[in-house]
């Protein structure tokens, strides 16, 4: 790889693109992010993986290329986006590994993964995991962290236990309120705080709720947390814990860092320079769409098409806002509904529109949740929500 | 050396299909190193020295342009959340090279306040 230079690293358009990635020289992406930097290299690669965007060696941060989501709703597992908060061990010893269940429970547990895999019947099904910050770098002001495009985020058909099935061989005592999850990843220095995550008992135990071993039919990828991860449909992926060495039954809020501190979103509108606001443990995800098929800049085309996500509901509709000086909004069409949880294909015919009009998606969920036209701001640049629009060109 | 676990299953409960295996192979990887090192200019040696250990120069060098409070919050969040043992004498020349890494992207458009 080589070293970044800070003329590749400006070159960021500052145009508000939505989903162009034009490939640069020496395997570099543009982000589009506004006012950069917004190249991205493609190297160097990760073990396991294809070409991804590489925002971060070290712990990894890889985000998928745009392109990807146009080639088919599910993620290929060598494609599917990765994030780490501090680096996993690179050796699993699948006899050796174990998850302790323990916490507020009859009888704790120490599993091996044959006993996970053996707690309770297997369930299927698609999930879109997304980062609470994909598309941070598209917040207007900026916002520090990761600088995201659209890329942390990905489609996977996903196999499990159920997590309720493992806690009942526990047996969960009746002061439960929480369940917190701890993987194998550990940070470089003592005294800082160890990713771990919970969510409500009530969502723990969810049919849908899982400890995933196996994404599209293979075990999951190392960096996706092989061999066992939390899958919570319709919740941001900080909650999917990776590598999974701890479930813990808390009868009390959890109080650590990760949930105390990070990952929190304002309850109250808020804007730039604002403090003290409410905040709260960020948890399901909402409605989004993007054109797949076309990128900033092209010509008026006679028919696009895209992929759509519901949150926590599945797709209800999407329509496609054009923005001319007629202004349409066209109801498009569904592809084959894959799941509630999953990405959903949807495509349209264009009819006359201007030619230097601004497209975009905008998807409605069965809750009768729907994206707005203009995205609201957060400190943290999480739970991005906003038409994702693209600009055709007179040519 | 490489083991396997393999588990038989009696149901896949979505498709109903009996007798299926799952198999868990020892799994063993390399990261690749990170080769890029922040541009040479005043406090680079800081930023190596102080910043790198942890995690990759891009962390920083892709941020967008931020103020110098805001870079001010930034170590601080490292030393006293992450406990990045950070030189306190380095700390000048870390907050100027990263005013500068910021003034090359022209002036802050980002928020204020984290």
């Amino acid at each position: 790889m080589q070293p970044f230079t800070r003329r590749s690293l400006i070159a960021g358009a500052g145009a508000s693109a939505a989903v162009a990635l034009p490939v640069l020289a020496d395997r570099m992406v543009d982000l589009g992010l506004p006012g950069g930097p917004s190249a991205r290299p493609l190297l160097p690669r990760f073990p396991q993986k294809r070409e991804l965007i590489v925002q971060r060696v070290t712990p990894p941060l890889l985000e998928t290329p745009f392109g990807v989501f146009d080639q088919g709703l599910l993620t290929p597992n060598d494609r599917h986006f990765v994030r780490w908060h501090w680096n996993p061990p690179t050796n699993i010893d699948v006899e050796r590994y174990r998850v302790a269940v323990y916490g507020a429970l009859q009888s704790p547990l120490t599993l091996s993964l044959e006993q996970v895999l053996g707690a309770g019947r297997h369930v299927e099904f698609n999930a879109v995991n997304q980062c609470a910050g994909n598309a941070r770098g598209h917040f207007e002001p900026r916002v520090a962290g990761a600088q995201w495009g659209h890329g942390a985020m990905a489609n996977a058909q996903w196999r499990g236990v159920r997590l309720r099935d493992v806690l009942d061989k526990a047996g969960v005592r009746a002061n439960a309120r929480f369940v917190r999850f701890k993987g194998l990843d550990r940070p470089p220095v003592d005294g800082a705080p160890q990713f771990i995550k919970s969510i409500p008992i009530d969502v723990a135990r969810a049919d849908d709720t899982i400890i995933a071993f196996a994404m599209n039919g293979t075990a999951l990828p190392l960096l996706n947390g092989f061999p066992l991860r939390i899958v919570v449909p319709g919740w941001y992926s900080t909650y999917w814990v990776k590598m999974l060495s701890d479930i813990e039954v808390l009868t009390t809020e959890d109080q650590n860092f990760w949930m105390a501190k990070a990952y929190r979103m304002p309850t109250v509108p808020v804007k730039p320079g604002d403090k003290d606001f409410p905040t709260r443990p960020i948890s399901t995800m909402v409605p989004r769409a993007w054109i797949t098929s076309h990128t900033d800049g092209t010509k008026a085309p006679r028919s696009v098409h895209g992929i759509a996500m519901g949150g926590d509901a599945a797709v209800a509709k999407v329509d496609l806002i054009v923005e001319d000086n007629d202004g349409h909004v066209i109801e498009t069409q569904l592809g084959q509904d894959e799941g509630k949880h999953s990405f959903r294909r949807w495509s349209v015919t264009l009819p006359e529109i201007d030619a230097n009009a601004r497209i975009g998606p905008r998807c409605t969920n069965m809750n009768g949740v729907t994206q707005p036209l203009t995205q609201s701001w957060n400190p943290s640049g999480y739970a991005r929500d906003g038409v994702e629009f693209i600009m055709l060109k007179t040519e | 050396m490489s083991r396997s676990v393999f588990l038989f299953l009696a149901l896949t409960a979505c498709t109903g299909q009996p007798a299926s295996k799952f198999a868990f192979v020892d799994t063993s990887v390399t990261l690749p190193q990170d080769v890029a090192t922040f541009p040479v200019r005043a406090g680079s040696d800081a930023m190596t020295a102080n910043c790198a250990a942890c995690h990759s120069p891009s962390m920083i060098l892709l941020q967008p342009a931020l103020t110098t409070d805001q870079w001010k919050g930034e170590i601080k969040k490292m030393r006293e959340v992450y406990k990045a043992p950070i030189d306190p004498a380095a700390e000048p020349a870390i907050l100027a090279y990263l005013e500068a890494t910021s003034a090359e992207l022209g002036p802050p458009k980002v928020a204020p306040t984290r």
